[in-house]
This record gives structure tokens, C-alpha cells and sequence, in this order.
């Protein structure tokens, strides 16, 4: 099932950093939302970021997917600089996301929402010839990725007809089928009933051995059981960075995030 | 080349320009507050001029007709507003274009079914038809009609009514507020509805005005427009869409390019290329220029001189 | 659900192919029964359609409100109106290039000139979007529009007459039914092409940069080559649209270029239905039909056609195709 993800897997080592952020520092006039941010992503785990609202983690993902230019600092991808490319040159490189907002192409079935993504992933988007709706190569990889995240009933249902919740799973799928090297998911339990959360937690679990996820999420049952690692972060400051135990023994963190809720 | 001609020409770029301010003004309210773009306010400059040269005619005062026209268009731009705009808000881009095109066509046909093909004259009235000398030289003979300086005047004191009343008034405060947040505006209780009809009857208003001041100076005709709004939706475009302050800069800015460059760009030309081209290609090159010039600065600020929502 | 959906696409392809029949038929019989004047209305209508059909690549399925069409209309109409003036002067174009009369060849001038002028055109407008965009093209076709109008050399603001019609190899393209053929064929090819590059690869990208780019970015799919390549070839057939026009009505002006015809294209759009194939061609059909019979009455028809298009607009979104058919389909 996982065949076509495999080679991403074995050919990065465990605990290899993937991702790298260093000194990230974003401002808005006075207003310090990203205050040199340091951060890293290690190939097998799941790195968690939570912090209260405002605290500047819009900002942040923003920064590393590319809508927002940072005004000093870097981003690393597998060694390579991408500070400075657009989105889309991003993805290709690898960094797969999902929105807080729901983000799909709401005309288009669920199917068609993942063949995109496929189609985006051969690289072959300047073909205008043959019909795209009827290519086996897109539908069958796309077939597959819905199957893995238990969707493929809803294969034929537009975008704009799901639920809220299946939203979240089918950007999760279009994600998936770029077969990125790092997953950026923007709190995809938002939304989701208890069942389809356990559900996504479980199926996250699975994949954090093959593609490390660089997690923000509010839902903190799933954090506590999902992350390898949390980082907190406060008026755009990482205060604190350790395993769950660690933070939930932390004073700090209590007093600045998990006390106020 | 003398001091007098440039300062001629200066001015006259200065009087185009606050015509476009008058234009613009209008459009980029109706587009920061209401979120529209509405190609038929040229149609409202026409209207105004009909109304101004209509009764100007009939009743013999200027300052009447000046009156007639920026009721009529105001009057104009409410029904507009009630019937059609009104329902183009939440549309898009392309229905509002479509709409007020068709709107174009509505007006300027009925308008020519009502007062025919051939255009109406008017001329300026006696107590304004003087000029100025704008040089002290004995032996010149170079003045400036008053009625142009008038234009401009009038221009400079609608910019700054403007300012006031955006700036100062509760209005200008729900105007601004408008802008920013749509839904808080209307949870305070503040008729939204009412304040757009507003907006779009006071930028009718101006437009309404604009033409009637240039009726004496043009042919007031069916499709005279057309031209202008185009111009003045290069204003807006440079001076940042919604932003009164931008049109204001833009307006005068294209006003001045507009006119110096019809004048002076042949003479520019002669001075690198010597051949009976030149006359055509300086001829071409000036009609283009302030589209050029927008294309530059588009090219370099995309969102315009004083972007509104920065 | 999805049988539904099919029966409409079914549905829809019928009526392509039920519309193409007509027009056919109705020129071939104007012809027979000797109304070569209808035989004409029939091209002028094929000719818009074609317009409409370009248009409608970058507006209805790339979401471009292009209000700056006529460029490329009015461009097409020039170039075969100028060869048609060099040919029979016998003169040479400035490059001291042979001028021709042959439609193959001025049809390749039109495209490369198209096509460089969009890519310039689409280089910078496609930077903004919204209203800026709009405004943008609207404003790059009245610089055409004035050059045209400002150069004597032909015809400036009076236009340029075509003394005798661009010839397509052997053929007498004086005869009205020749000419409209080859019309038709044109618009057979542009259809055909633009419906396979709706359902390609590229389609698919071009339609989710419509209606979310941010999505398409996030795939890994940059928005702006994707449009700017839709837009190069949405001018280009726009562009064929008006060497044929050019052609049909022996004579080029201004008027081409002018942006009421880069509104009058958005129209034949909209009155069929924006983003579906026979769109264009309904619409375009139902305006000559407009311009014609109401023409015919009263020279103000265009006081009917607004009132109409403000009814479609404000009333009837989607146009006649959606009452037809129903709902447009993604497949």
C-alpha cells in the first residue's frame, strides 16, 4: 500500500533533521510576531506547536509555506534553502500542508481534489491534450490515497458538499499525494467529531515513520499522545521546547499557556 | 519655447487633471466602501452635462445650469443606485462589469432617442469669459481664460471638502469604517443601506459637476463619457483603488503627463530624430503616454501610488 | 446523483453538436435560396463566436475578466487589412517582408503577433488581480486603440477599406458561402481545441486557478505561468476571430479596438453562458439576431441589447445555456 512512498522513507535516516528553521524573526510594524524563531523537524517524529491564540503560529506557518516572507532568518529543507521560493516551488521540493481553513478546489469532487495533486507531483501540469478526468495514472494513485485515509465513499462527492470534517481529511490526502518529505498540518483536528479524531490520530501515527509531521493543534488529548516533541510558543517566542512530560512538568509552560486555559 | 506657454500648459494640464479629480473621486468611493466597479459613471459626467446645458439653455443662468447638473446626476446615481447597483455588491468582478455595461448602453442610447445625435454647444458666460495675462512682458500677448482657472479652483475646494468630510464628519467616520468592516458597521445599527446610496449619489454628484463645468468647453454629447471614465480609471488604478487621496495625486499627475506630453513630447522627439516620422510617431507616443506611465508604475507598485488597505 | 450528471452532459454535447447543425444548415440554405446577405450574418455571427470561444479560455474557465479583448480582435483585423492594402499596392511590409494575401499566412503573422503582444500584456496585468486587472487590460487596448488612430499611414481614425478579400489557396473567398465555410472550419478547430484543453491537464490547473489558486499553489502548481499561458492562447484565437472579420466586412477600423467591443465580446459570453463550450456560440448568435431584427426598427437597438444583458446578469446568471441544460457540470 505504501509502495509508491517508500523510497522517501529509507532514503533519509532516522532522527535526520529535515526541516530547520533558524532565526525566523517576522514584524508588523512594532509588533514582533515571529521573534527569531529556532525550531527543527527530525525525520520519525511528530513535532507539536501549541500556544495560545496570537501567540503568532499563523504567522509562522505562513513563513515556512511561503505566503509570508520572513525579514531575517532561514528555512532548510533536506539541506536546501528555501527562505526564499514561492509556494509552489516549496511543495515540489517536498513540504506537503494542510490549512486551518479549509483550502480545496470546492467545485471538483473529492477525487478530482487528489488527482490534482498527483498530476502536480509528475510534474505535468502543461499537457493539453488528453483528458485528465479519464487518466488511469491520476485516478488510480488518487484511488489509493483516498482508500489509506478510509474517504473513498465520498470519492464523487464535490468538495463543497463534504463535511467540515472530511475537508480536513481530503486535504490530508492531497497533501499525502505530492508524497512529501515533510507534512505541515494546520490543526486538522479542528472541526472533527471524537470518532474521526481518534481515527486521524491513529493514522498519523502510522505515517510519522514514513513522513515527519510538523503539527499545530489545539486539541490537546491528541497532542499529548501524538507529538515526539512540543514547542510553545508565546507572543511569537518559542518559550519552551521538550518531550509531553517535559512540558507538562514544566512551571513555565503552565504559566504561560496551560494555566490561562 | 517661452515661461508663458509652458505656464499655459501647465495649467491646462492642471484644469484636465482636477476634471479627473472631480471623475475619480467618485469611483474610487464607490470601490473602497462599496467594493464596486462602476463603468457607467461616465454616463453620470454625461448626464450632468445634459442637465447643465438643458437648463443653462432654458433659463440662461450658467449657475443654474452648474446646479441642474450636479442634482440631476445625483438624482440620477440614486435611482442607478436603488434599481441596479444595489444588487451588485456581493456579485463579482464580472457582473459588475457586465451590469454597468449595460448600463452604458441604456443611457447613452435613451439619451440620444431623447435629444437626438447632434451634440448641444454651450458657451461660457460673460462674467467668466475673461482671461488673465500670464506674463508682465510688454510685447506679450499670452493670457489665460478665467473660466479654466475657475475649474481648477472649484477642483481644489471639492478635495478639500472631501477631506473634511471623510476626515471630520460622522459620515466620513461611517464612510471609513465601511471600508474596514462591512458587518461590524451594520451590528452597530447604522443603515448600511442609506450610506451606500449616499456614496454613490455623492460621487454621481461630482461626476454630474464635472461635466457640466467642461460642457462649455467641449461638445456635450453621447459618448463624451466614455473617454473620460477610462482616464479616470487610470487615475484610480495609479493612485491606489479607494484611495480619495491617491485619486487626487493621479488625477493631476495624468492631467499634467496628458496635456505636457500632447505639447511638448513632438519638440522632445525633434531633438533625436529628424524626419517627417516624427510628427506621427510623437502623435501616437502622446495619446499612450499616461497609459504607459501606468504600466510603470504598475510595473514597479503594483497596488498603486497610496494602496488603500495597507 | 451521477446519472443525472451525465444525462446533462449528455445533454449539453447534444446541444453543441444541435447548435453547430444549425448554423450550418441555415447557411447553407440563405445560400441556396441566393440571400447572400444572410449567408454574411451567418460568418458574423461564426466570427464573434469564434471571438467569444477565445475570450472564454481565459475569462469563463481561467477566471481573467479581460476587458481588453479588442486588442487582439482589432490586432488581427489590422494585420489582414494591411496585407490586404500592401498585396494590392504591391508594395512590401516594413521589413521589407513580401507582403501576401494569403489567410494561411497572415493567420501565422496574427498568432505570433498575438501571442507576443499577450504575453507582454498578460507579463504584467497577471502580476494584479480583481479590478486592477481589469482595469489593466482595459487600458493596454486603448493604447492600441489610440496608436491605431493616431497613424495615418493606415487610415487612422477612418479605417482601412480592403480592396479585395485575403485569398485561402485556390479558393474564392468572394463567394459567401466559401468564406463562411471557411469560418465554420475555423470555429469546428477552436472548439475542438479548446475542449481538449479545458479537460487536459492544463484545463484542470487553469479552472482550479479559478477558483482557488492558493490550493493550486499548494500542490505545487504556480498559478501565474498557468494563466498567462491560458491567456496567451485565448488572444491568439481572438486574434484569428478578427483577421476574419477584417476579411468578412472588407474594411478594418478602430471600432476593432475599441473597448465596447472588448465589452461586446464579454457579452456573446455571458448571454450563452460563461465557461461552457457553445457559450460563445449561443450568445454571439443571439446578438447578431438582437442587432439585426430590433437593428432593423430602431437604430437605439442598443438600448434592447442592455436591457436584456442587465435581465441575464441580474436574473438569469448563467445564461441561455443554464436554462437550457441546467447547471454547468465538472467532469
Amino acid at each position: 500500500m505504501t509502495n509508491s512512498t517508500v523510497d522517501t522513507s529509507n532514503s533519509t535516516k532516522l532522527g535526520s533533521t529535515v526541516l530547520k528553521i533558524e532565526n525566523l524573526t517576522k514584524r508588523y510594524g512594532a509588533l514582533t510576531v515571529s521573534d527569531s524563531i529556532n525550531c527543527d523537524l527530525k525525520q520519525g517524529e511528530i513535532h507539536t506547536l501549541i500556544g495560545p491564540n496570537g501567540a503568532g503560529k499563523s504567522t509562522l506557518v505562513g513563513q515556512i509555506a511561503g505566503w509570508i516572507k520572513p525579514d531575517s532568518g532561514s528555512i532548510t529543507l533536506n539541506g536546501t534553502n528555501i527562505t526564499n521560493m514561492n509556494v509552489a516551488k516549496r511543495s515540489r521540493l517536498g513540504l506537503g500542508r494542510s490549512f486551518q481553513v479549509s483550502c480545496l478546489a470546492m467545485e471538483l469532487s473529492a477525487q478530482r481534489n487528489v488527482m490534482l495533486a498527483v498530476q502536480a507531483r509528475q510534474g505535468s501540469s502543461y499537457r493539453f491534450w488528453k483528458p485528465a478526468a479519464s487518466d488511469q495514472s491520476l485516478i488510480d494513485e488518487a484511488d489509493k490515497i483516498l482508500d489509506r485515509l478510509h474517504i473513498s465513499e465520498f470519492k464523487d462527492t464535490l468538495a463543497s458538499q463534504l463535511s467540515h470534517g472530511k475537508r480536513r481529511e481530503l486535504e490530508v490526502a492531497c497533501a499525502l499525494a505530492l508524497q512529501p518529505k515533510v507534512l505541515l498540518l494546520d490543526e486538522p483536528m479542528a472541526g472533527l467529531d471524537p470518532a474521526s479524531t481518534q481515527g486521524l490520530i491513529n493514522f498519523l501515527q502510522n505515517l510519522k515513520a514514513e513522513i515527519p509531521i510538523l503539527l499545530i493543534e489545539h486539541d490537546m488529548d491528541a497532542v499529548f499522545q501524538l507529538s515526539d516533541r512540543i514547542s510553545v510558543l508565546v507572543y511569537g517566542k518559542l518559550i519552551f521546547s521538550g518531550s509531553p512530560d517535559q512540558i507538562k512538568a514544566s512551571p513555565e509552560v503552565r504559566k504561560a499557556y496551560l494555566g490561562d486555559d | 519655447m517661452t515661461a508663458a506657454l509652458f505656464l499655459e500648459q501647465l495649467l491646462n494640464g492642471l484644469q484636465l487633471g482636477m476634471t479627473l479629480f472631480l471623475m475619480s473621486a467618485g469611483l474610487t468611493l464607490v470601490f473602497g466602501v462599496m467594493g464596486l466597479i462602476n463603468l457607467a459613471h461616465g454616463s453620470l459626467y454625461m448626464i450632468g452635462a445634459f442637465c447643465c446645458a438643458t437648463i443653462t439653455t432654458m433659463t440662461g443662468s450658467f449657475l443654474l445650469g452648474l446646479l441642474a447638473g450636479f442634482v440631476g446626476a445625483a438624482i440620477a446615481g440614486l435611482i442607478i443606485e436603488v434599481v441596479v447597483i444595489r444588487k451588485l455588491y456581493d456579485r463579482d468582478h464580472l457582473d459588475q462589469v457586465l451590469a454597468t455595461f449595460a448600463l452604458i448602453l441604456i443611457i447613452s442610447e435613451g439619451t440620444s432617442w431623447i435629444f437626438g445625435s447632434s451634440p448641444l454647444y454651450l458657451s461660457i458666460p460673460s462674467w467668466l469669459s475673461g482671461s488673465i495675462p500670464l506674463s508682465f512682458e510688454e510685447d506679450s500677448n499670452s493670457s489665460y481664460p478665467i473660466y479654466r482657472l475657475v475649474i481648477i479652483a472649484i477642483g481644489l475646494i471639492i478635495a478639500y471638502s472631501l477631506y473634511l468630510l471623510i476626515t471630520k464628519t460622522r459620515l466620513g467616520m461611517r464612510i471609513r469604517a465601511g471600508e474596514s468592516d462591512r458587518e461590524m458597521i451594520a451590528a452597530l445599527g447604522v443603515n448600511i443601506r442609506v450610506i451606500y446610496s449616499l456614496i454613490f449619489a455623492l460621487g454621481a454628484a461630482l461626476a454630474g459637476l464635472a461635466g457640466s463645468l467642461v460642457s462649455t468647453l467641449y461638445s456635450v454629447e453621447v459618448g463624451m463619457g466614455e473617454p473620460v471614465l477610462i482616464l479616470a480609471l487610470v487615475v484610480i488604478v495609479i493612485g491606489g483603488i479607494g484611495s480619495v487621496k491617491g485619486a487626487l495625486v493621479a488625477s493631476i499627475l495624468v492631467g499634467l503627463v496628458d496635456t505636457l506630453g500632447r505639447v511638448f513630447l513632438p519638440n522632445i522627439l525633434a531633438l533625436f530624430i529628424d524626419n517627417s516620422q516624427v510628427a506621427t510617431l510623437s502623435a501616437s507616443l502622446a495619446s499612450v503616454l499616461v497609459y504607459i506611465l501606468m504600466a510603470v508604475i504598475l510595473a514597479i507598485r503594483p497596488q498603486g501610488l497610496f494602496p488603500a488597505n495597507a | 446523483m451521477l446519472n443525472s450528471t451525465h444525462q446533462k452532459g449528455f445533454k449539453e454535447k447534444a446541444l453543441n453538436l444541435i447548435i453547430l447543425g444549425l448554423i450550418f444548415v441555415t447557411a447553407l440554405v440563405t445560400y441556396w435560396l441566393d440571400q447572400g446577405y444572410y449567408v454574411n450574418l451567418v460568418s458574423r455571427v461564426v466570427i464573434f463566436a469564434i471571438a467569444g470561444v477565445g475570450l472564454n479560455l481565459a475569462l469563463g474557465y481561467g477566471g481573467m475578466v479581460s476587458l481588453g479583448h479588442a486588442a487582439f480582435f482589432g490586432i488581427g483585423g489590422y494585420i489582414a487589412g494591411i496585407s490586404a492594402m500592401h498585396f494590392s499596392e504591391n508594395t512590401s511590409f516594413i521589413a521589407g517582408l513580401d507582403s501576401t494575401n494569403q489567410m494561411l499566412t497572415i493567420w501565422l503573422f496574427v498568432i505570433i503577433i498575438c501571442a507576443l503582444l499577450a504575453l507582454f500584456i498578460g507579463l504584467i496585468s497577471l502580476r494584479t488581480s480583481g479590478v486592477y486587472f481589469i482595469m489593466i487590460t482595459l487600458s493596454f487596448a486603448q493604447m492600441v486603440y489610440y496608436f491605431a488612430i493616431s497613424w495615418p499611414d493606415y487610415g487612422g481614425e477612418d479605417g482601412l477599406l480592403i480592396s479585395s478579400r485575403n485569398q485561402f489557396l485556390g479558393n474564392d473567398t468572394d463567394n459567401e458561402l466559401v468564406f463562411f465555410l471557411i469560418c465554420f472550419t475555423v470555429l469546428l478547430l477552436t472548439v475542438f481545441l479548446s475542449s481538449r484543453i479545458i479537460r487536459s491537464r492544463f484545463g484542470t490547473a487553469l479552472q482550479v486557478a479559478r477558483m482557488n489558486d492558493v490550493r493550486l499553489a499548494t500542490v505545487g502548481i504556480r498559478p501565474y505561468p498557468i494563466k498567462l499561458t491560458a491567456f496567451v492562447i485565448s488572444a491568439v484565437i481572438t486574434g484569428i476571430a478578427g483577421a476574419l472579420f477584417a476579411d468578412l466586412n472588407r474594411f478594418v477600423s478602430p471600432d476593432m479596438l475599441s473597448w465596447q467591443m472588448s465589452g461586446e465580446i464579454i457579452i456573446f459570453i455571458l448571454l450563452g453562458g460563461v465557461g461552457r463550450l457553445s457559450g460563445p456560440i449561443l450568445g454571439a448568435t443571439l446578438f447578431v439576431l438582437l442587432e439585426t431584427f430590433i437593428g432593423g426598427y430602431t437604430e437605439h437597438w442598443k438600448l434592447f441589447l442592455g436591457l436584456v444583458l442587465l435581465i441575464v446578469v441580474l436574473y438569469a446568471n448563467g445564461g441561455l445555456m443554464k436554462m437550457v441544460v441546467g447547471e454547468k457540470q465538472h467532469d
